[in-house]
């Protein structure tokens, strides 16, 4: 996942640092078995025989039937089947903190495969008894909901572990209690263009969860044409959706995540009208700056500017 | 009847027809006639006579009196004090007036400012001041948003 956990607890437990140990195991497992940056990984063995059936851990197997649930509640807007179109767009690799402008060579040839026909309907195969998956036959990337599992998995150790926790990983954030001062906890939405400057909003995410999806990072180019890693499997491209960033507040990191990458893939133009028809609660920055949020987030949105400094 | 009362009603027989026709003689004369145009001239007041009472004032000594009576020279005289003592008014009220024009002309040329009995000069209209260019009011600073609140964690680079 390339992210720095944090945790932070109000009035621990005494059994606070075994939970706090138990998290870390979680972020660990869940690192080996769902990146696809290592080719051991069971994630990447699994993808390596498509058509084969497999039984996997249940952490994994946990992983698959998320990932799918996610697709179907999206109508497919969030979609695991695009690690060729990632790999083809040159994010063959971690670059975390990659900077806008860095050259990637792609290591294949990109037109022929973004010629292809329209791509069918998931329908993996899962056997919980025996933990068992068939994924169809195309390759699963994890990346759009492994951090959020983890977190969503991490706190159930963490929950308990104090009368206020927040946990973070990478910008996916959960959090129970009302904070350190008893108002809530606080969570800044960064402006995409001046992380170090204000924020663009302030949300208040007590016994919440929030996630952003964001062409930031992970942004690079590709014989000169601009790249990031939030792919449109409609057309199996970087989504031009006309947004910088999209955050969520959803009861659960994962379905955070989740959203927020649904609803960047459906764009400035119907951003707006999804959220409140999905009664999500979304705060997004569009290219030029401008600062929207949905019906649902008007409760959450403790400070807010209309428009950020690019 | 008495003898004294037989003697009543004679006479009144007698009279009545007498002022009946006395009555209808002075009605028809009266009919017929203009009261204005037969009226007696009257006789124009003394006091109305300007320039007889001019002349009398310029030689009173020598003045014949225009009445007898001594009622009427009575008024003739009243009249008279009466105009002596508006031309003395008048006269007064001349030489008033040149003093004043002198001294207004004083003020002017030693440049000052007018005496408080100098006649105002003919109003100068009073100079109007430029129109001033209609100003919009400075448009208010814009009030700094407040600052972003405390904040436990931020988000902004998630999702990959």
């Amino acid at each position: 996942m390339a992210s720095t956990v944090r945790i932070q607890i109000v009035d621990p437990t005494s059994d606070a640092q075994m939970r706090v140990q138990a998290a870390e195991g979680v972020f660990r497992d869940v690192e080996a078995t769902c990146t696809r940056f290592d080719p051991s990984s069971a994630l990447m063995q699994v993808n390596s025989a498509l058509k084969s059936r497999h039984v996997v851990s249940p952490l994994l197997f946990n992983a698959f039937s998320a990932a799918h649930e996610a697709y179907v509640r999206t109508a497919g807007r969030f979609d695991p089947r695009v690690l060729d179109d990632l790999v083809r767009a040159g994010y063959d690799h971690s670059f975390e903190f990659a900077k806008p402008g860095d050259e990637v060579v792609a290591t294949a040839p990109a037109e022929s495969w973004w010629s292809r026909s329209r791509r069918r309907e998931w329908k993996p195969k899962f056997d919980k008894a025996a933990s068992s998956v068939s994924i169809g036959n195309r390759a699963i990337d994890l990346g759009g909901i492994g951090k959020g599992l983890a977190v969503r998995w991490a706190m159930e150790s963490l929950a308990s572990a104090g009368t206020a926790v927040l946990l973070e990983a990478g910008g996916d954030i959960a959090t129970t209690g009302r904070g350190p001062d008893g108002h809530g906890w606080r969570v800044a939405v960064e402006n995409p263009w001046n992380v170090e400057g204000d924020p663009a909003v302030v949300l208040d995410a007590s016994d919440a969860a929030v996630a952003t999806s964001s062409i930031r990072l992970r942004t690079w180019t590709v014989n000169g044409t601009a790249q990031h890693h939030l792919i449109d499997a409609r057309t199996g491209r970087p989504a031009q959706s006309g947004l910088q960033s999209v955050s969520v507040v959803a009861s659960d990191t994962a379905w955070a995540e989740v959203w927020s990458k649904a609803a960047f893939i459906e764009g400035k133009a119907g951003i707006r009208t999804f959220a409140d028809e999905q009664r999500l609660a979304v705060t997004w920055i569009d290219d030029n700056g401008n600062v929207g949020i949905s019906r649902r987030a008007q409760d959450k949105v403790v400070w807010k500017v209309s428009r950020v400094q690019q | 009847m008495t003898r004294g009362s037989k003697a009543r009603w004679s006479a009144a027989l007698v009279l009545a027809p007498a002022a009946a026709a006395l009555f209808a003689g002075t009605s028809a004369w009266a009919a017929t006639h203009n009261p204005l145009a037969t009226s007696a001239p009257v006789a124009k007041p003394a006091t109305t006579d300007a320039a007889a009472l001019t002349t009398n004032a310029a030689n009173p000594a020598g003045a014949t009196p225009i009445a007898t009576d001594p009622a009427t020279q009575a008024q003739i005289d009243a009249q008279r004090a009466l105009v002596q003592k508006l031309q003395k008014k008048v006269a007064k009220a001349a030489a008033a007036g040149g003093q004043t024009v002198q001294a207004w002309t004083q003020s002017v040329s030693n440049g000052s400012t007018q005496t408080q009995s100098a006649p105002q000069p003919a109003p100068q209209p009073a100079p109007q001041p430029a129109p001033q260019p209609v100003v919009k009011p400075a448009p208010q600073p814009v009030p700094a948003p407040a600052p972003a609140p405390t904040t436990q964690a931020s988000t902004g680079a998630s999702g990959g």
